[in-house]
């Protein structure tokens, strides 16, 4: 009998020892039961098994993506509460006619002690030059860096392409690289690939090399984290105690020792575990969070609408297409969206009430908002002035009250699309279409995957579809939020992809006041613009926003950790403590642990 | 083997009959600010080239290549490399979970097999209340989907009560180790998934005893053993083991059923087995994951069908016979 119970139990040994043995890659001796009380645990920054822990990967893993400064950083960060950029790595930067001059810190250092100097920025910025990596693109912004110092460093900036507000955004998030690691790397690629190619070194075949580069082997970085351990299913970063930069916290370290990323297969699964205490922050989008706050989860406002409007949901319309190439259709169709509708009921409250164009009037854009111009241009939901405009502008109606086009044609059945599974796009799009439908346009919600979604919206393939043209905020916004709307500067027809101005909207004027927009210095000259931008956006409504949407969505529970930032104590903005200047949050929350 | 050729042929071509494929997914994932138009279409080409969907001169790679390519790999037992996971390899991604999923399906089908038996055996001999109540509860547990279950336990047990973890294979402070901890967490995450698979798994193969049962009851070998007076318990295990060989044969046909159910258990209670990979795969379009769970799991499949066919042969003395006769 003591054998059959043996031979029985064994399969379960094997299958656990395979797991184990199967499904980790952390090193012997480590921590494997992190101590509640001295660890963080986040969700909704990472979806799938980590391939690469290397931040010149075009898809790197958290924490080595360009928004996330834990274990490398940036020179700076940006603050979405106040517009500002703080310093990280650098102190400060001056913009002269053609060049961007930085002061880094001096005191910043790698793990292993030696300083980060000038060296290891210039070498970062040229590794971004040479090579078609995620910055490559914004590189053309500069013709060159160099040192002007041991820390301090020049950019010498593209006249062609005069921008500073892109410069700004590139330092607040191109991740500092030690040289004494990636340089022999580099050269090491290089010699391979000359090997294989017979003495070509093509940049990007050496690229390629440096890409498959995973990284994950205790890499030398400057943060306040490093990484530890990862598996499948998570990923661990250990505080570095040395940190240089604990002397901008008047020596203290950031409070969590571990930080961990669960990789969750759905919302709901990191939503519950938020729920119930076992996430302490995340930014999943959580339905009624206001049920949740009974079980300690925390937002940034107490009451609605719970978090800092940041970005914009828009409906797009295929702009190359009749009918949606008449603006009179555009504005019927502006008017027939009940926007407070989506408001309570798709997003739950989460943002203030809509207002008219493409500048958010909250926050560091509020500023450059104008209400009298909202009222004079501005489109709110009234199907009534909806119907008025058809007509003015020679539509009919027919039999079955659909609409009949000013060419006598019965317009086209047309589908709104999002993608599937995003639910509060999916609502708003359901909302949208009543709205149409309403004043006679043959329209139905079509909800595809995702990947089918964005290939459509790349290349012109849709009627109505759901999009951000601009899903974060910057030190550029709301420049690069009217520049991926209204910027034509890579306009190709249907079929053919385009990256910005999906929608295919064109305008030269437009075209005209985002190129001056971001030369200009004073703030007078800048609202005026803005004011003239905003302006041609609500005439021509290239888009039709629909709802205001956090940045992130940021919650937390109380279970574990206290002290989190919100409105009511704003020590740091709510980007989540890993984002930009949020990651000052971490010297300040504190365990309930023990 | 010409249920392995079908499956592999269906596995490499209903992946690609959509309307995407696994670099759209990609770029979804790669897109950056400051990317160009043109810059995208680039890297766009460089993926397909990179993954064989296209060749160096720009021309797409025809599908009846791509079938050819797969199974000249396959059959080297070459399973890949995942595209939207690039550079890991499939067998990288599938080694890790599947133990997960012999973890939480072995067990379940073998213990849900031993007690659903017994108890239908037993409600065949009992009969009166015990019967009355056991049935139709066998009925609804057999008939409801397994994923249904799983929700339904989620939410009673893991969201309401919160007795158990709604979700995952160990705790989320814990990376897998040798130590007690760990197993504790492992065995606590495993009680819903398993449950889930045992409850469903009993309910089918309890109906199916009970009917045998009954018939055997019946018949002139157990009236006969009763007139001996044979002692009750006796004649039950006669009656389990001349009912258990069809009961085999079922078991053959329930496994793919309760296979596919496991997988769907998995994304259910997001449990790190083949499942949730498979499922992770198709909806990003990874061909090569896709094709090789699907592999592993048909092959899975035929080798237990394989099994019990053998199995059948050696404890049945009928087909034995039969069989041996038509040696001669």
């Amino acid at each position: 009998m003591d054998k059959i119970k043996y031979i029985a139990t064994l399969p379960f040994v094997c299958a656990v020892l395979l797991v184990v043995g199967c499904g980790t890659a952390n090193r012997s001796g480590e921590i494997t039961d992190f101590p509640r009380d001295k660890t963080l645990i986040m969700a909704g920054f990472v979806w799938s098994p980590p391939t690469s822990f290397n931040p010149l990967n075009e898809d790197p893993t958290c924490p080595m993506t360009g928004d996330c400064f834990l274990v490398y950083e940036p020179m700076f960060g940006y603050n979405m509460l106040t517009g500002e950029m703080e310093g990280i790595l650098g102190t400060s930067y001056l913009f002269s006619k053609d060049t961007l001059i930085v002061q880094l810190n001096e005191r910043a250092a790698w793990h292993d002690g030696s300083m980060l100097t000038s060296e290891d920025v210039v070498y970062t910025f040229g590794l971004h030059k040479k090579y078609n990596t995620n910055l490559h693109s914004d590189c053309d912004y500069f013709d060159d860096i160099k040192a002007c110092g041991p820390h301090c460093v020049k950019f010498l900036l593209n006249t062609k392409k005069l921008n500073p507000l892109i410069m700004q955004e590139i330092i607040g998030t191109a991740l500092i690289i030690p040289k004494k690691a990636f340089y022999p790397l580099e050269q090491r690629c290089i010699a391979e690939v000359k090997t294989e190619k017979k003495g070509k070194a093509d940049p990007d075949d050496i690229f390629e090399k440096i890409n498959a580069f995973k990284n994950d082997s205790m890499p030398l970085s400057s943060g306040p984290y490093s990484l530890y351990t990862y598996s499948d299913q998570k990923i661990v970063v250990k505080r570095f105690d040395s940190y240089w930069g604990n002397v901008l916290h008047g020596g203290a370290m950031p409070k969590p020792e571990y930080i961990i990323f669960p990789i969750f297969k759905s919302n709901e699964a990191g939503n519950v575990a938020l729920s119930q205490g076992n996430v302490d922050l995340s930014v999943n989008f959580v339905p009624q969070i206001y049920n949740r706050f009974k079980k300690g989860v925390g937002t940034w406002y107490k009451d609605k609408p719970y978090f800092v409007p940041g970005t914009i949901a828009c409906m797009l319309m295929e702009l190359t297409k009749k009918p949606f190439s008449d603006v009179h259709f555009r504005q019927a169709v502006a008017h027939a969206v009940n926007y407070e509708q989506i408001r309570k009921l798709s997003i739950y409250g989460y943002a203030p009430p809509l207002k008219p164009g493409l500048i958010i009037p909250f926050g560091p854009e509020k500023k450059y908002y104008n209400d009298s111009d909202a009222v004079r241009y501005g489109v709110s939901y009234d199907p009534g002035k909806a119907r008025e405009i058809l007509k003015a502008a020679g539509y009919k109606w027919g039999d079955d009250s659909l609409l009949i086009g000013p060419d006598g044609n019965k317009l086209e059945t047309v589908y709104a699309t999002c993608p599937n599974g995003w639910t509060d796009w999916e609502s708003a799009a359901r909302i949208l279409v009543t709205g149409l439908r309403a004043v006679g346009v043959d329209v139905h919600e079509k909800f595809v995957e995702e990947a089918i979604w964005w290939k459509d919206l790349l290349n012109g393939n849709f009627d109505i579809t759901m999009y951000q043209t601009l899903d974060y905020e910057s030190i550029a916004t709301p420049w690069e939020r009217f520049y991926k709307t209204m910027g034509s500067f890579e306009w190709a027809p249907p079929g053919e992809v385009m990256y910005i101005d999906v929608q295919r909207y064109k305008n030269p004027v437009a075209d005209s006041l985002l190129l001056l927009l971001p030369t200009l210095k004073d703030e007078k000259s800048i609202s005026e613009v803005y004011r003239s931008l905003n302006i041609k956006f609500m005439q021509d409504l290239p888009v039709v926003p629909l709802m205001y949407r956090p940045w992130f969505f940021y919650e937390f529970s109380k279970k574990h950790w206290s002290n989190f930032p919100t409105a009511d104590n704003p020590y740091s903005p709510p980007q989540c403590l890993i984002v930009g200047a949020g990651i000052k949050g971490l010297w300040n929350i504190n365990p309930l642990g023990k | 083997m010409v249920t392995f050729v079908v499956a592999i042929s269906l596995n490499f071509i209903l992946p690609r009959l959509g309307h995407s494929n696994p670099v759209d997914t990609i770029m979804r994932k790669v897109h950056t600010p400051g990317m160009t138009s043109k810059e995208y279409k680039k890297r766009y080409e460089e993926f397909m080239v990179k993954f064989g969907l296209m060749d160096e001169n720009g021309k797409k790679t025809t599908i009846v290549r791509q079938f050819f390519s797969y199974v000249g790999t396959t059959l080297k037992g070459d399973l890949g490399v995942s595209f939207t996971k690039y550079p890991k390899s499939v067998w990288d991604i599938l080694k890790t979970a599947l133990p997960w999923s012999l973890w939480l399906q072995i067990p379940s089908i073998v213990i849900g097999y031993i007690l659903g038996n017994i108890l239908g055996a037993l409600a065949a001999y009992k009969r009166g209340i015990y019967d009355k109540v056991f049935y139709p509860l066998s009925l609804f547990l057999m008939s409801v989907p397994y994923f249904c279950l799983g929700i339904v336990l989620v939410y009673i047990f893991g969201i309401s009560l919160e007795i158990f973890p709604p979700s995952g294979g160990y705790a989320m402070d814990m990376m897998p180790s040798f130590s007690f901890a760990f197993f504790a967490s492992v065995l606590y995450h495993y009680i819903l998934p398993f449950m889930t698979m045992v409850l469903v798994f009993i309910g089918g193969q309890a109906i199916g005893m009970r009917s045998m049962s009954i018939y055997e009851l019946g018949t002139d070998y157990v009236k006969y053993a009763k007139m001996l007076g044979i002692k009750e318990r006796t004649i039950v295990m006669y009656v389990i083991r001349n009912a258990m060989l069809p009961q085999l044969t079922g078991l053959a046909l329930a496994l793919g059923f309760a296979i596919g159910g496991a997988l769907l258990i998995e994304i259910v209670f997001s449990y790190p087995g083949v499942g949730l990979a498979l499922y992770t795969a198709i909806l990003e379009m990874d061909y090569p994951v896709i094709q090789a769970g699907i592999l592993i799991v048909t092959v899975s499949l035929l080798a237990m069908n394989f099994i019990i066919d053998i199995l059948i042969g050696l404890l049945d003395p009928r087909v034995r016979i039969s069989h041996e006769s038509r040696v001669e």
